[in-house]
């Protein structure tokens, strides 16, 4: 006993930190020991065989520059994420004001359209895929069936396959960013509409002085969380279209992973990943300096 | 103290409910540690130990086993002495007397993984092994090199040939010539090599004469399959003597209003898709049976440019998408969706690979069964010789070499009983042709294909294919992959007229030069 009340007992703070301590370790060999190094291949050459990597500064972000199918991949991404961003806003906001009304079986419909996000990515290209197929697809059948079209329509063409691409993804991501939403216009009280109704003010008016400030942060994390996503996905485009016809459809994550995995230049893909990184952090930066300033004002 | 002592006597409930102090749970939990890292070591010492019991010991034991020999072994080999336990049944492959507690790892493509891993365990039944086989999906390319790079346990994979000179120059798979010769002698190699036919044995070869791989299956990717249903219905008795037959005659059969796109080219997209169509039809105009006087000479120089058959290629795809001739949609197909679209019946020509001709054969995959034909070598030849191999990954220092030699040798070539066991089973099962002479003269798989084949007289044109079928030279270069990456990317804008042909053929001709020159020639 007398041995024991020398012992030091430990502190709250660090038991704590004895707790985490394996979680700390994990996160640092799966997430920052793989970070550090992307980022410091980024600033190398990296040759496979032998392994070597030499340090060789800015060269990999000053060939970025020079590389035209990053341009065309940067643009086909930013047109990819405008797209998506553009059709989840739109389209969870109007599911979650349907799902805000006091409908029958309510629980059974929420359920039914929240079904496209419980599938994964690699289902959703699938799927797609085989409903535009021109030559078996089943929006052709129908079309063709209802006697809409004579010969079976390539959707997936040149001009259109980001948008076909932006279609699939969002109706995978609309059900979650929906139910953001509707979270926040279930804070909403009641009261306020009535007493709007009262002052004489319409639909869009209670809308536009009700709704809206209360589902502003809904709409950020919806903002944010669909340009990460869109920006960072690679499998819709892997699995649905190839980067193609053609390089129409390529990504740049789609990019990254030819660079990185069908031409092992590791550390040009680094470099490039790191640029997308900070592309998405600028978005989202924007995106909250112009909700909350928005909020400030207001 | 006390509390510890009694802690053994203590009823279930009590010890779940008794509160821990804390000092009590850190050490409860050191101990466990401590014990889990013995526990570790122990067995990890232990494991190793019998790993090493199981690695080919010095001499040879002698252990009865009840292997039944059913084929008479080649009286031409002389095997040199085998440093494995036993020795019964075909010389070079033996049994072990005990199974082996590490694993064998063999990785594929998921191709008919049920069929593979059926081989896989009559392998460990026959040699008492201890083998296991894992389905790569995927781009399989990327993720195999993936796996080599980052060190990942692959005893055999599956690989085409251009893999495997890329593999093998960059130190990831060994050379049968030396590994063979070295531990049974350079009769059994010898016999090997001869036993193919030398294209194929040419094609596993690198440029310096190491024999990278085991034969799986050989094929000719691009060999015209069309449907008389509809060749006939368009008034075409003849199959296509030449590419510039084959797109006058598809011109037929549209204008007879038989069939709205009558062509489904090789255009698919996958990493394999144009870019061989391209290769293909190349060498097969040019009359070529390597490229290396149409696309990549001797030292791997791209030769090609818009004036070249190459470049003539790429005008008259666009040519035939202009009339639409083809269906649009095969630019963003997968393999699966371009074998289901020809199988539709609603296409009169492809190119295919010939083993196919079984799945357009097949009432389940085709709605033209039985009247899937191939077109017989004239003019020219058609495709290339598509292959795959068995590749020996393990490094020599690795104690389950030997075992892995086995695997590799039981699988690309014959197995206990001295029969070309796994490639027979592939060519009666599924259509696919070996790297082996003898095989499509087997009398149990010319049974197999007469089932199946309507025509049995074109089992002879595809002995005539494979006799002919050009082998791409750049196959052989390590860094042809990254070229073909590009060639995947840009040669569809060339046929669907995003971009003009000459822009594109000037394209590729320069990153091939910029990527030989990168990867050091």
């Amino acid at each position: 006993m007398a041995n024991i009340k020398h012992r030091r007992e430990l502190s709250d703070t660090t038991l704590a930190m004895l707790f985490i301590a394996p979680l700390i370790i994990f996160l640092f060999g799966i997430i920052i020991y793989p970070m550090a190094t992307s980022l410091y291949s980024s600033f190398s050459i990296v040759k496979l065989s032998p392994y070597q990597i030499n340090f060789a500064g800015l060269l990999n972000y000053a060939n970025i520059f020079s590389d035209q199918y990053f341009y065309h991949s940067l643009l086909v991404s930013a047109r990819f994420v405008a797209e998506v961003v553009a059709i989840t806003t739109g389209l969870s906001l109007g599911i979650a004001l349907f799902l805000n009304e006091a409908l029958p079986f309510r629980g059974v419909i929420r359920a039914i359209i929240l079904l496209p996000y419980a599938l994964s990515e690699f289902t959703t290209a699938y799927s797609w895929r085989w409903f535009l197929s021109s030559d078996w697809g089943l929006l052709n059948g129908i079309l063709y069936r209802l006697g809409l079209i004579k010969e079976y329509i390539w959707f997936v063409n040149y001009e259109h396959s980001v948008e076909w691409m932006a279609v699939a993804y969002s109706w995978h991501i609309v059900p979650l960013c929906a139910f953001f939403m509707l979270a926040g216009l279930q804070t909403i009280p009641e009261q306020l509409y009535m007493q709007a109704k009262i002052d004489g003010i319409g639909p869009v008016g209670r809308f536009t002085k009700i709704t809206l400030p209360f589902i502003k942060y809904a709409v950020l994390i919806t903002l944010v969380l669909s340009t990460f996503f869109a920006a960072t996905t690679a499998d819709i485009v892997i699995l649905m279209t190839g980067g193609g016809p053609g390089i129409s459809s390529t990504t740049l994550t789609y990019y990254i992973y030819e660079v990185v995995f069908k031409s092992f230049n590791l550390g040009y893909g680094a470099a490039i990943s790191w640029l997308l990184i900070a592309i998405v952090m600028v978005l989202a930066t924007l995106y909250f300096t112009f909700l909350t300033r928005t909020g400030r004002a207001r | 103290m006390k509390e510890r002592n009694i802690k053994s006597t203590k009823k279930p409930n009590e010890l779940i409910n008794k509160r821990l102090n804390r000092r009590e749970a850190l050490s409860t939990a050191g101990k466990i540690a401590v014990t889990a890292v013995v526990a570790g070591v122990v067995a990890g010492v232990g494991g190793y130990l019998a790993g090493s019991a199981t690695a080919p010991p010095a001499a040879p034991q002698t252990v009865t086993t009840t292997v039944k020999v059913t084929q008479t072994v080649p009286t031409t080999i002389t095997v040199g002495a085998p440093t494995t336990q036993t020795t019964t049944g075909y010389r070079y492959i033996t049994r072990h007397a005990q199974k082996p507690t590490t694993t064998l790892i063999m990785n594929g493509w998921g191709y008919r993984p049920d069929i593979v891993k059926e081989n896989i365990r009559i392998f460990n039944e026959q040699l008492n092994e201890n083998a296991e086989y894992e389905v790569i999906s995927g781009d399989y390319p990327a993720l195999m090199e993936a796996k080599f790079i980052a060190g990942g346990k692959v005893d055999v994979c599956y690989g085409n040939p251009f893999h495997g000179a890329r593999w093998y120059a960059r130190g990831w798979i060994r050379s049968l010539t030396k590994v063979v010769s070295e531990r049974y002698g350079s009769d059994l190699y010898k016999k090997i090599v001869s036993d193919m036919y030398p294209s194929v044995a040419d094609g596993f070869t690198t440029t310096d004469g190491h024999l990278f791989a085991l034969p799986y299956f050989t094929s000719a990717r691009g060999n015209i399959l069309y449907n008389e249903l509809l060749t006939q219905k368009a008034g075409i008795d003849e199959p296509p003597t030449s590419w510039w037959d084959l797109y006058e005659k598809i011109e037929i059969v549209k204008n007879k209003g038989v069939a709205e796109t009558p062509f489904l080219p090789h255009w698919f997209k996958e990493w394999f898709g144009m870019a061989w169509a391209w290769l293909f039809e190349t060498m097969n105009r040019a009359k070529s049976p390597d490229g290396k006087n149409c696309l990549f000479d001797e030292d791997f120089n791209p030769v090609f440019g818009p004036d070249t058959e190459a470049g003539k290629v790429l005008k008259d795809w666009a040519e035939i998408w202009k009339k639409g001739l083809v269906p649009k949609g095969v630019l963003t197909m997968t393999e699966a969706d371009y074998l289901a679209a020809f199988g539709t019946g609603n296409f009169a020509y492809s190119p295919q690979q010939t083993y196919d001709l079984k799945t357009f054969n097949d009432p389940a995959t085709s709605k033209f069964a039985g009247h899937c034909r191939l077109t017989p070598v004239k003019e020219h030849s058609w495709g290339l010789l598509d292959m795959g191999g068995y590749h020996l990954a393990t490094p020599e220092k690795d104690p389950d070499f030997d075992r892995a030699l086995q695997l590799e040798l039981w699988y690309g070539y014959r197995d206990i009983n001295g029969v070309i066991f796994v490639a027979k089973k592939w060519a009666i099962e599924t259509a696919l042709n070996s790297g082996y002479r003898e095989i499509l003269s087997d009398p149990d798989v010319m049974a197999a294909y007469a089932k199946w084949m309507p025509y049995p007289e074109e089992l002879e044109y595809e002995k005539k294919i494979m006799e002919v079928v050009p082998f791409p030279w750049i196959w052989k270069s390590p860094w042809y992959l990254d070229w073909q990456t590009k060639a995947s990317d840009l040669l569809p804008l060339a046929a669907s007229g995003q971009r003009s042909p000459e822009d594109v053929v000037k394209e590729l001709y320069e990153y091939a030069k910029k990527v030989k020159a990168e990867s050091g020639g």
